[in-house]
């Protein structure tokens, strides 16, 4: 079966992927921080943003399509967004398009959430890309973040296909035995789907559980880490946060 | 010594299965010993309780003459217990770090962990994938991997349960002798419904209901009596 996992292009070579995990976090951080925190009116910063993290694309040979495709991940929370426009206030005037209305204020707030999620996405996207899951884990980890979280996010990406597996098996059970099922129905099916995962995972939770006691475990997580920094990391991790230190001062 | 020595086992679920009825069983130091049993007659439940996994209700466990449950940690490094669902036994990010998880538990120092991890992968002979992420191997590569997180710990006692589940028969020819590589100097202890593992073991047992019926020698034998 065919996952869409997060560090599909993480063996690709490049100046980006050659970075260690914690330069590329720190970057990350700091992009989005600036990114936020910069007010939507000022036009050409967000136009400076979007050329730095295309180029940072661009250098990391990430296929642009792949990119762009994932970053359709915002569409939902935006189009949350979307809906409630023609309900917000604010001055500045109305705007009509066809049959939808809105302010001008409205439409700022919608643009700032619109252009500021999309580019803080594209940079997690370049990290999550370039970066192997076990590293960016490693990296989490040895920029201090609480352990159990790291195992939690470990496990979860170690299973979550297992389980999108079981599901796949579980709904072409299901398919193999309906015919022309009705909603209500196929509804019902569903629910009893997810109650079934749930219990699933949770008995793979007690084995995994029984596996990691049988090798010793007892309550404490231990890792152990292998990550260098090298020059690059120092010349990155320099320039990359001033750059965008200067376009918000600028 | 016995490397193992059950007497009179009884454990029964939660829900209330009987799945052990007074199951006795000695094996010797450096012998291989091969449980063989219908589904649900109880093989699963005594291999959880070589390692303390579970607590039998009535009964004695002795692990080279230790008392399991007064001496936990000892045995679970002692006895190294191979499941059944590989997945259920990778559960870190990377091979080397699953293959690593026992010695680091252990308290064992980094460089000697290094070592371990590469001696146990050079055994089932998965050098150069310790950077893989387990969900990115075969079934077959996970069997391998699952066992080589069991070596790293330095097991005197193997134990399998149903190796050789869901292994095609071209992965499985091999895989016996594999075993076989793997468990030299050691005690083994193997369940399954496998007729061709009785090659591995000097020593096979049929069990049926919870219970160890008797020492099977050839093949046929199984059929009778059930």
């Amino acid at each position: 079966m065919r996952h869409s996992y997060l560090d599909q292009y993480s063996d690709l070579n490049s100046p980006i992927h050659a970075l260690d995990p914690r330069t590329k976090i720190i970057a990350l951080l700091s992009f989005l921080f600036i990114v936020i925190f910069t007010p939507i009116v000022q036009v050409q910063k967000f136009l400076v943003y979007g050329t730095l993290i295309l180029s940072l694309v661009i250098i990391s040979r990430l296929p642009i399509k792949f990119v762009m495709k994932r970053s359709l991940i915002i569409v939902p929370f935006v189009g949350i967004v979307a809906i409630g426009l023609p309900f917000l206030g604010g001055g500045g005037g109305s705007l009509n398009f066809g049959i939808f209305s809105t302010t001008q204020s409205a439409l700022l707030i919608f643009l700032n959430v619109l252009v500021k999620s999309w580019l803080c996405v594209l940079a997690m996207i370049v990290l999550t890309s370039t970066t192997s899951f076990p590293k960016l884990m490693n990296g989490f980890q040895r920029l201090k973040m609480p352990v159990v979280y790291v195992m939690i996010i470990s496990f979860m990406y170690r299973f979550i296909f297992i389980l999108e597996d079981e599901l796949e098996r579980m709904s072409r059970a299901r398919n193999a035995r309906t015919f022309n099922a009705k909603w209500s129905q196929k509804i019902r099916a569903i629910g009893g789907a997810i109650g079934n995962l749930f219990v699933r995972s949770y008995e793979r939770g007690e084995r995994v559980y029984t596996a990691m006691r049988s090798r010793g475990f007892s309550g404490e997580i231990k890792l152990i880490s292998e990550l260098k920094m090298g020059r690059a990391d120092i010349f990155f991790i320099a320039t990359f946060p001033m750059l965008l230190a200067l376009i918000l001062v600028v | 010594m016995k490397a193992v020595e059950l007497s009179n086992l009884h454990y029964a679920y939660p829900d209330g299965t009987k799945a052990l009825c007074g199951v006795d069983l000695k094996v010797n130091e450096g012998e291989s010993v091969y449980l063989v049993g219908p589904n649900g007659s109880g093989k699963s439940t005594l291999l959880l309780h070589l390692n303390g996994t579970l607590r039998p209700q009535k009964g004695q466990i002795q692990i080279f003459g230790m008392d399991v449950y007064e001496n936990l940690q000892e045995v679970k490094r002692k006895v190294g217990l191979v499941f059944q669902n590989p997945d259920d036994q990778l559960f870190m990010p990377t091979v080397f770090e699953d293959v690593a998880f026992g010695p680091v538990n252990l308290k064992i120092e980094k460089k000697e962990v290094e070592r371990r991890v590469e001696k146990s992968l050079e055994v089932v002979g998965l050098v150069g994938f310790e950077k893989r992420s387990s969900h990115h191997l075969s079934y077959g590569e996970k069997k391998r991997a699952a066992i080589a997180t069991v070596l790293a710990m330095d097991p005197e006692i193997l134990v399998f349960d149903e190796p050789t589940l869901a292994l095609d028969p071209w992965i499985k020819k091999n895989f016996i002798d594999f075993l076989k590589k793997v468990g030299k100097g050691r005690t083994i202890i193997v369940s399954g419904h496998d007729l061709e593992l009785m090659k591995l073991c000097n020593q096979t047992y049929l069990m049926k209901n919870g219970r160890i019926v008797k020492k099977v020698r050839k093949k046929s034998e199984i059929f009778k009596n059930l």
